[in-house]
């Protein structure tokens, strides 16, 4: 076809991907019955990468009457919980919400919860220690005395610490566990992966009755680079030796051995990356794969828009392609296919949908939604100076869509009003998300490192500029300028005018008032955008709904605390020029004289 | 969703009204640069000036451009076109109305000299533009803004003797000259009230660099160390023609200071490049990051041949008709304006053509025309009809002009993240051509003049042999309007 496959052929030796296998082995050893559980998934490709794959070992605690349905239920739902969480969120976040839902609802099993703690109430208790592995690193959660262990280059160590209190001449006391309170600790490490490592979860019938030096010659006799086989057949013999010598309880045993971590070297990256063509400027009446143009609809040197149609179907759509310009940029054709991922999975009536595109096009694209209407920037010349209640409203679904956003760990970044797009009938949908920041992705290795603050001119957050941070307030902080640019036709501090950062802290931005470009605004709406734009993001709203409160009502509070504040604080311009006349006025007194 | 216009030039509006108000500055700063020309035997007899006198003032007039190129490009990369652009034009008015002031040749000198700053405003423009076209629309954009700014200097040759007439009397030229001076000043005003450096709302995008130019081999390395070489070479070329061995402008010492800077300088910029590229003796570059500075040397050297042959003969074109047909300076002015008159079509048209024809192929026809058509110029005598000698001079420059399009067009298919520097490199071999053909000048007679021209466009074709086709046109538009993928190579 052309030399851009035949070149892809040649670099297979890398390792794209996460490759990982598993094996273990549960006996219920001189116990009556089995309490602990293991479990483990690797998912395909995509969710691989998003998510990770994750393991999983429980063990029941014996005192509780419902130990092994716990444990159980601990290992399965939390593999399938996590994996049913958004791809767009952090590893952590993912698994803490996991985590916390699981035992809420173990606690609550218990019947703790409503004091009505009957002796023969049944105790859902466990102990739970689990190991997501994803991109280069391994993410532990763990509580109680199961146990995980890392193998690397013959040496081995406990990477997890056991919550029990020993006493003496007794059993040891577990301290934590899943389902003994409403208020769960979870311990957290985060490990780096390396191939050929070796994982193994554990219950404390194994590990308090194999000494490190024995484990380690069983962990030797594993062979060369083993399968799920030998895995499993290593996870017997530990379990059998375990009994050997003397272990008395439930024993459990899952090892994990990692093949090989991605390994891509950047440019390799970058030339994935590039894999795909970049479509020329095309010309209405020319089609790209299916679509049709039939009118170009925006072009700068950054992106270009087509109104297309798809000939079969002959429904409209619109197709973004990128800009010729940014052919070797690898940093800005990462955040074009992040877009399209991200389209494709968020789902909200504010966001334009992305479809998911041609698998086997040559080149690269994405075909959205079909929007009527014009962007709020257009709109706005068009209706200057617009109510109250109709920036209100168009408020609303923004921040609709910003928490849709949020919910997903995701952060837009790029906020303005060329990005937001509106209807006859007000309907707002935000476009254009190239930019976005997506947690889960952004603790992997194959992501390209960003060396400029992501954002526009006048709409990025001061702390984006400062230290390349952004989080949904940076956001909050964009919103907050379109917010006072609709009702002013202004921006709330002094217009930037090249993309180049010229203040060094937060109190060189020096918020405008509205009032000077619209006086009849009411005081409580100029309070409400000065706290939304601060600078510093510590002075800014909290979160969205507590602007849009702000917006709603008068916030006679905030009126009455700024009405308190003394003069120099509320408007230094003004302290200082009353200092300045009186000096003036002393100056002139005491010259006459 | 809203429709785009497309790129209507009768629109003031959005970019359109950036790339007006860019062509219109950089118009302003190539009549400023070139309001001596027309005016020269005026100005010669009004200051008594010898004719090695006058095609020194010539030479000075493009030599301080050549490192001015470098600061403007720094400045603008750190205060942008907005504030660079009104600075230069408000600055470089000085030097202008001093100029129109000069009693002295030593005085017409130093101000000339200074004038040359105002050259290096070609950057800024093509800065300014690139920020807000897209990129199937750059080229013709770069085009309008190349070819109508470079106007500049024909309208000046147009309307200066007449305005110098106008006011009349021996200092005539004087007001000519200070009116333009006057254009630059208030234009500056205009320029900074009227335009902004970005599009609303633009994205943060990585800080162009200025530093040294960045090479991908080591062999590159060494080929681009050599061609830094004649630009401090058109300095040193200069020096010696001031220094007594020359028209004795400068002194002994000063030259020999001179001579010695201009080394420190060449040190320090090796110093820059190695800073820069150092790591290639260490570790080679991927190879997706890799191209053939040879390129980039190419295109360096057809610039040399087109834009700097383009300066050199308006420079000296009204005197040469002046001379050879005995006309009046006003008329021969006239007439040599026809020369950059041809801009507003050509250079553009090369740019068009290289999309039409590829551009290899483009740059090779239009080399061999202008190599064919100085040397027609270099055959022009006083018995030729007046007529035939105009339009050779039309058609040569037509070639010349287009050239610089085509040359121009292919600068962003080499390396797209570094279209800045080499577009930098390339100008400024552009203002070291035009440095050499005029110290050329200074010692042989026109024929010869022309014919040194034409030998280098020989060279220049010769170098482009070695040039590869740069891709970038790798899609093709099938009868049904389908865009694939061609293959390219191979």
């Amino acid at each position: 076809m052309s030399n851009i496959s035949t070149e892809k052929q040649t670099q297979q030796s890398t390792v794209v991907d996460l490759q990982l296998c598993y094996g273990g082995f549960s006996y219920k050893g001189l116990k009556a019955e089995n309490q602990d559980a293991f479990a483990a998934i690797v998912p395909k490709q995509l969710e691989l990468r998003a998510k990770g794959a994750v393991v999983a070992i429980a063990d029941g605690v014996s005192s509780a009457s419902k130990a092994a349905e716990a444990s159980q239920l601990a290992v399965t739902q939390f593999i399938q919980e996590y994996l049913a969480t958004p791809e767009t969120w952090s590893t952590q976040k993912s698994a803490a919400k996991v985590l916390t839902s699981l035992n809420n609802w173990l606690y609550s099993q218990s019947g703790f919860v409503d004091d009505l703690a009957y002796q023969n109430s049944p105790q859902w208790l466990t102990t739970f220690s689990a190991l997501i592995a994803k991109s280069t690193s391994g993410y532990i959660f763990h509580v109680g005395d199961t146990r995980i262990t890392k193998y690397r280059h013959q040496q081995l160590e406990v990477i997890t610490r056991d919550h029990n209190r020993k006493q003496i001449g007794q059993q040891a006391l577990l301290t934590r566990a899943l389902g003994a309170d409403s208020h769960l600790e979870v311990d957290v490490y985060q490990v780096d992966l390396q191939a050929r490592d070796l994982f193994m979860l554990s219950c404390d019938g194994i590990h308090d009755f194999i000494t490190k030096a024995i484990f380690k010659t069983l962990f030797d006799s594993l062979p060369l680079s083993p399968n799920k086989t030998d895995l499993e057949a290593l996870s017997k013999k530990i379990v059998e030796t375990a009994l050997e010598r003397g272990s008395h309880d439930n024993v459990t045993c899952l090892l994990v051995y990692i093949d090989a971590v991605p390994n891509r070297k950047l440019a390799e990256i970058q030339r994935d990356l590039s894999a795909k063509a970049i479509p020329p400027a095309l010309k209405v009446g020319q089609k790209l794969d299916d679509y049709l143009v039939k009118k170009v609809i925006h072009a700068s040197i950054r992106s270009h828009l087509y109104l297309v149609i798809d000939v079969k179907t002959n429904e409209p759509y619109v197709l973004k392609a990128p800009s010729a310009n940014f052919s070797d940029d690898a940093l800005y054709l990462q955040g074009f296919m992040r877009e399209a991922w991200v389209g494709e999975r968020i789902k909200h009536v504010n966001v334009m949908r992305v479809l998911p595109g041609k698998k086997d096009s040559q080149f690269l694209y994405h075909v959205c939604e079909y929007i009527k209407g014009q962007t709020l920037g257009e709109w706005l010349h068009d209706n200057p100076k617009p109510n109250i209640a109709q920036v209100r409203d168009i408020m609303k679904q923004v921040i609709g869509a910003l928490r849709s956003f949020q919910r997903l760990d995701l952060v837009h970044r790029d906020l303005k009003p060329d990005n937001i797009m509106i209807d006859e009938f007000g309907h707002i949908k935000l476009i254009d998300y190239g930019t976005v920041f997506v947690a889960s992705l952004d603790e992997n290795q194959e992501t390209i490192k960003e060396d400029v603050p992501q954002g526009s001119l006048n709409y990025i957050a001061p702390e984006t500029l400062l230290n390349m941070q952004a989080d949904y307030q940076s956001d909050l902080f964009s919103l907050g300028v379109i917010c006072y640019e609709m009702l002013s036709g202004e921006l709330p501090y002094k217009p930037m005018q090249r993309a180049e950062v010229t203040f060094n802290n937060y109190n060189d931005m020096q918020y405008r008032p509205i009032k000077q470009f619209r006086p009849e605004l009411p005081l409580w709406l100029d309070l409400s955008l000065q706290k939304a734009t601060a600078a510093d993001p510590k002075q800014r709203y909290r979160a969205f709904s507590e602007f849009f409160a702000d917006l709603s009502k008068p916030s006679s509070s905030a009126v009455e605390e700024y009405k308190n504040q003394p003069l120099l604080q509320r408007d230094p311009v003004l302290f200082w020029q009353s200092v300045s006349a009186l000096l003036f006025i002393g100056l002139v007194v005491s010259l006459v004289n | 969703m809203s429709g785009q216009e497309n790129l209507n030039i009768f629109s003031f509006k959005g970019k359109m009204k950036a790339l007006h108000m860019s062509w219109i500055a950089f118009f302003i700063t190539f009549a400023v640069w070139f309001n001596f020309a027309p005016l020269v035997s005026v100005i010669a007899d009004s200051l008594g000036l010898t004719n090695a006198e006058i095609k020194t003032l010539m030479l000075l007039n493009v030599a301080l451009t050549i490192p001015a190129r470098v600061v403007i490009g720094m400045l603008t990369d750190k205060y942008g076109p907005r504030l660079t652009f009104a600075v230069l034009l408000a600055v470089c008015s000085i030097p202008c109305f001093m100029f129109a002031l000069a009693e002295t040749f030593e005085q017409a000198a130093l101000s000339r000299f200074l004038i040359g700053f105002i050259g290096a405003g070609f950057v800024i423009g093509i800065r300014m533009v690139s920020e807000w076209f897209p990129v199937n629309e750059l080229g013709t954009a770069e085009g309008i803004y190349g070819g109508w700014g470079n106007f500049g200097s024909a309208a000046a040759a147009m309307s200066l003797p007449t305005i110098a007439l106008a006011f009349g009397g021996e200092d005539g030229w004087r007001y000519a000259v200070a009116f333009t001076g006057a254009l630059s000043l208030i234009f500056s005003v205009i320029w900074y009230q009227n335009v902004t450096d970005t599009p609303k709302g633009s994205t943060y995008f990585k800080p162009k660099q200025t530093g040294a130019m960045e090479v991908t081999s080591t062999g590159d390395f060494f080929l681009l160390l050599i061609m830094k070489i004649p630009m401090y070479g058109a300095l040193a070329l200069l020096i010696w023609k001031l220094s007594p061995s020359g028209v004795s402008l400068l002194t002994e010492q000063y030259a020999l200071i001179a001579y010695i800077s201009l080394v420190v300088l060449f040190a320090i910029e090796v110093k820059q490049t190695i800073k820069v590229n150092g790591h290639l003796f260490s570790k080679p570059v991927e190879e997706i990051h890799r191209y053939k500075f040879r390129q980039v040397a190419v295109l360096n050297i057809l610039y040399f041949a087109t834009f700097g042959s383009e300066l050199a003969v308006i420079s000296m074109l009204p005197l040469f008709f002046a001379e050879t047909f005995e006309l009046s300076m006003v008329y021969a002015a006239m007439l040599a304006s026809t020369y950059a008159f041809m801009n507003l079509m050509s250079r553009p048209g090369g740019g068009w053509l290289s999309d039409k024809f590829g551009r290899k192929k483009t740059l090779l026809i239009l080399t061999a025309g202008l190599a064919i058509g100085y040397y027609a110029m270099s055959e022009i005598t006083g018995e030729w009809p007046l007529a035939l000698a105009v339009i050779t001079a039309m058609a040569c420059s037509f070639f010349v002009q287009a050239g610089e399009g085509a040359v121009f067009a292919a600068v962003p298919l080499i390396k797209r993240r570094l279209t800045g520097q080499i577009a930098g490199m390339t100008g400024a071999y552009g203002n070291v051509g035009a440095v050499v053909y005029l110290t050329v000048l200074t010692m042989v007679d026109y024929a010869t003049f022309f014919m040194v021209i034409a030998t280098t466009a020989v060279v220049g074709f010769i170098t482009l042999l070695f040039m590869q086709e740069p891709k970038g046109a790798m899609t093709e538009v099938r009868e049904d309007g389908t865009v694939e993928l061609i293959n390219v190579g191979h």
